[in-house]
């Protein structure tokens, strides 16, 4: 191991690795102005693979700095940037931090107005940002789309889905408003994360090794229902008009698994992960 | 027959009914009530044609006393299985869909059960039941049935969100060879009546809503619902009789103007029955049906009037080119135009740049002048929209001939509908012939042989029906 000061002169760039949270992200941001430095990665810390002329530095959450980041941004870049940086903590793809803190260094850095950075849509630092914003969007509006619940024994309505970006935070309000009284869990298996509603807020619990998982089996009324739901989807395709690239374009192939209506076109399917199989 | 069983026929039976959004009113959930909606809608699922499935689409029942030619629940198809929903039993069925997601809401058509009125019985008690019992919000679709009195078309639409009359052919003579059961003024005066509903209401909750400002003790003791606040919809089938596209956009033009409806619906006709009226042609005119839709969008989004979009010296929208397309094509006098400039009306016009495209340009270029690069990332379809727009002065089409039928072959875009089904494309001209019978799934399945949709398409060269008196006379 080299001693600190030769290190920074051995490698010339700097990779930021956080904790994949918001507040890491957010915290990272923080770290770079304050510590005036520039790293050309700003990566979660499961994701970053270093570069071989790249330093790594570890970046610990700091809640109070995520904040003061968090209120400058939301205040001074306008509502939408902010909901693009959440959704680059949120984000699967690689280089979506990155994104994010190049769009707050053109924003704070360059831009002639804070304020109508995030509209400037053609700039280079800000059109990756934008992209994963609506990619994230998209997957939310996926999720709302193609969730489905089912009902357990006890009264809870569980959903299994395996979206590619972590997106139940999102979705939660949504359905928290739907279903009002009624209790759910929405469980993100790629992610390893439960959003849990109990009728009046909503949490989200980390459930990463599958084992603190305990579901109750499907009430006889889901079986009718899901047959009857099946046989809705069956006869209401219209033959002559036949065009399963359009069906996979707006419902990728990918989701299927854990949607109900196409889980029995899916062959080698293993229905072991449905609770109610 | 079990629920899923019952069903299925009954979706089956209203799935030619292409009407299907949820969109158009934004509704926020209320403590100790199921359910919302969202304006723009939410698709649930997609069937294996690619269209959205947002509502539980289904007939209340399928036996119907009316005899449309076109139609599979026709009385005179006695190899129909006749099946019908009790209310309670459908009103907790969309309740068990909507609990579990698979649905925005109900879509609730019907076929003719002794006569009009007793058929909108039915519906609008299954809709207080949803409404009232469950305190359901989702969103209700309710079809009203030509020649209902206009007391249950009232009641109707204050439980529904949207309300929809089928104009089902785009003339009255027409009207009067296929659906002999509905007159022209049968389908109009439920349809005008809706209009007027829905106007007085809205002015009412205005009054209202002023008066509540200074008079908070006029306040109204129990809210009623508003009516129809998602507005009308409307649908007709297209290729099943002789009207030209002009004469259709006309009349969905007039449509929007004078009856206020929110949308028109265009159904490629799509042979059921055996009928000497009715083309024999197995071609689905699924073509057709999508540049109708592409005109419909010009006239609703893109502020365009019918009369720029087709004329009766061209009754046919051109199957090559979109109808916007066509339109550039025929005004090349006003390109190319400068992106950076124009106004948001001509931008729209611009082939290959979309509403979203052209809001996005007049936002970027308050931030910087625009080229060809920065256009592409806006998700401007560049490779249309380089032969009519300078981007600081550079002309992008340079290489091809500023004139009509270069530019054309340029744009000529053959409809994407995948490599399945009929479509009429498929067809020559030719093969239109009224004097021979061609087999189709639909035909089958109205004679009480089912096929499912994965199954081998075998069925296919089954020789024709049996010989019912309509085909006797045919051959
Ligand atoms: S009224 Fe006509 S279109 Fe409607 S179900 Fe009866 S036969 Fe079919």
């Amino acid at each position: 191991m080299l001693a600190r000061g030769e290190q920074a002169e051995l490698f010339s760039e700097v990779a930021y690795a956080y904790d994949g949270s918001l507040e890491g992200l957010l915290s990272a941001i923080f770290a770079a102005y304050e510590r005036r430095e520039n790293p050309t990665d700003v990566e979660p810390r499961f994701r970053l693979q270093p570069r071989l002329d790249q330093r790594v530095s570890l970046i610990d959450v700091n809640l109070e700095h995520a904040e003061r980041v968090r209120a400058g941004l939301a205040g001074s870049c306008g509502p939408a940037a902010y909901s693009a940086m959440k959704a680059a903590a949120l984000c699967s793809e690689a280089g979506s931090g990155t994104a994010a803190y190049r769009f707050v260094r053109y924003a704070y850095d360059a831009a002639p107005s804070r304020r109508r950075a995030f509209s400037d849509v053609a700039h280079p630092d800000v059109a990756p940002l934008r992209r994963i914003w609506k990619r994230v969007g998209t997957e939310r509006e996926r999720m709302l789309q193609f969730v489905r619940f089912e009902e357990l024994e006890g009264g809870l309505w569980f959903a299994r889905c395996n979206p590619q970006d972590s997106v139940i935070p999102l979705v939660m309000d949504h359905f928290a408003s739907r279903f009002n009284t009624q209790a759910f869990v929405i469980y993100d298996e790629t992610h390893g994360v439960a959003g849990v509603y109990e009728g009046r807020d909503w949490y989200l619990v980390n459930v990463a090794d599958g084992g603190s998982l305990n579901i109750p089996p499907a009430t006889a009324r889901e079986a009718q229902m899901r047959a009857a739901w099946k046989a809705f989807y069956r006869s209401v395709s219209v033959e002559a008009r036949y065009n399963p690239e359009l069906r996979r374009h707006f419902m990728p192939k990918r989701l299927w698994r854990n949607i109900t209506e196409m889980q029995e076109d899916l062959p080698g399917l293993s229905r072991k992960g449905s609770p109610c199989a | 027959m079990d629920l899923a069983e019952k069903l299925g026929v009954l979706a089956d039976a209203a799935k030619y009914d292409v009407a299907c959004t949820s969109s158009g009113i934004d509704r926020d959930a209320q403590r100790g009530c199921l359910g919302s909606t969202t304006s723009a809608g939410i698709c649930h699922s997609f069937t294996a044609d690619g269209r959205c499935i947002t509502l539980l689409k289904v007939l209340m029942t399928n036996a119907c006393v009316y005899d449309c030619a076109y139609c599979v629940n026709r009385v005179s198809n006695e190899g129909v299985r006749r099946v019908a929903f009790k209310p309670r039993e459908l009103a907790d069925l969309t309740i068990g869909f909507y609990r579990r997601n698979y649905i925005e809401g109900l879509f609730l058509s019907s076929g003719v059960v002794r006569n009009p009125d007793f058929t909108t019985e039915l519906m609008i008690q299954t809709l207080e039941i949803l409404r009232f019992e469950h305190g359901f919000r989702g969103y209700i679709h309710a079809k009203a049935v030509p020649g209902t009195s206009p007391e249950l078309i009232d009641r109707l639409g204050h439980l529904a969100d949207r309300m929809s009359v089928n104009l089902e052919l785009p003339s009255q003579q027409s009207l009067a060879l296929l659906a002999p059961d509905k007159s022209r003024q049968d389908i109009l005066a439920p349809m005008r009546r809706i209009r007027e509903n829905i106007a007085e209401d809205r002015e009412v909750r205005a009054m209202m809503r002023r008066q509540t400002a200074y008079l908070a003790q006029t306040r109204p003791k129990r809210k009623t619902r508003a009516y129809a606040p998602a507005g009308q919809s409307t649908q007709m089938i297209v290729g099943a009789t002789p009207e030209s596209d002009f004469q259709i956009l006309k009349l969905s033009g007039a449509l929007y103007q004078h009856m206020g409806l929110k949308r028109v619906f265009f159904s490629a006709y799509l042979p059921v029955n055996d009928d000497v009226r009715l083309p024999s042609s197995d071609a689905v005119q699924l073509d057709r049906e999508h540049r109708l839709y592409q005109a419909d969008w010009l006239l609703r989004f893109y502020d365009f009037n019918v009369d720029e979009i087709i004329d009766a010296d061209h009754p046919f929208l051109d199957p090559y080119v979109d109808p916007k397309a066509n339109w550039a094509l025929n005004h090349l006098d006003l390109f190319p135009v400068e992106v950076n400039t124009a106004p948001y009306e001509m931008l729209l016009r611009v082939p290959g740049i979309g509403v979203k495209g052209a809001k996005l340009i007049m936002k970027a270029r308050r931030e910087r002048a625009l080229g060809e690069e920065e256009l592409r990332r806006l998700g401007v379809a560049y490779k249309r929209a380089r032969y009519f727009v300078t981007c600081n002065g550079r002309y992008g089409g340079v290489g091809v001939a500023f004139e009509r039928d270069a530019l054309r072959a340029r744009l000529m875009a053959p409809i994407e509908g995948g490599r399945h089904g009929r479509r009429s494309a498929r067809t020559c001209e030719g093969q239109l012939s009224l004097f021979e019978e061609v087999e189709t799934p639909e035909k089958a399945r109205a004679r009480g042989q089912a096929r499912r949709l994965d199954a081998a398409p075998a069925a296919l060269a089954e020789p024709a029906g049996p010989a019912t008196p309509e085909r006797l006379f045919a051959c």
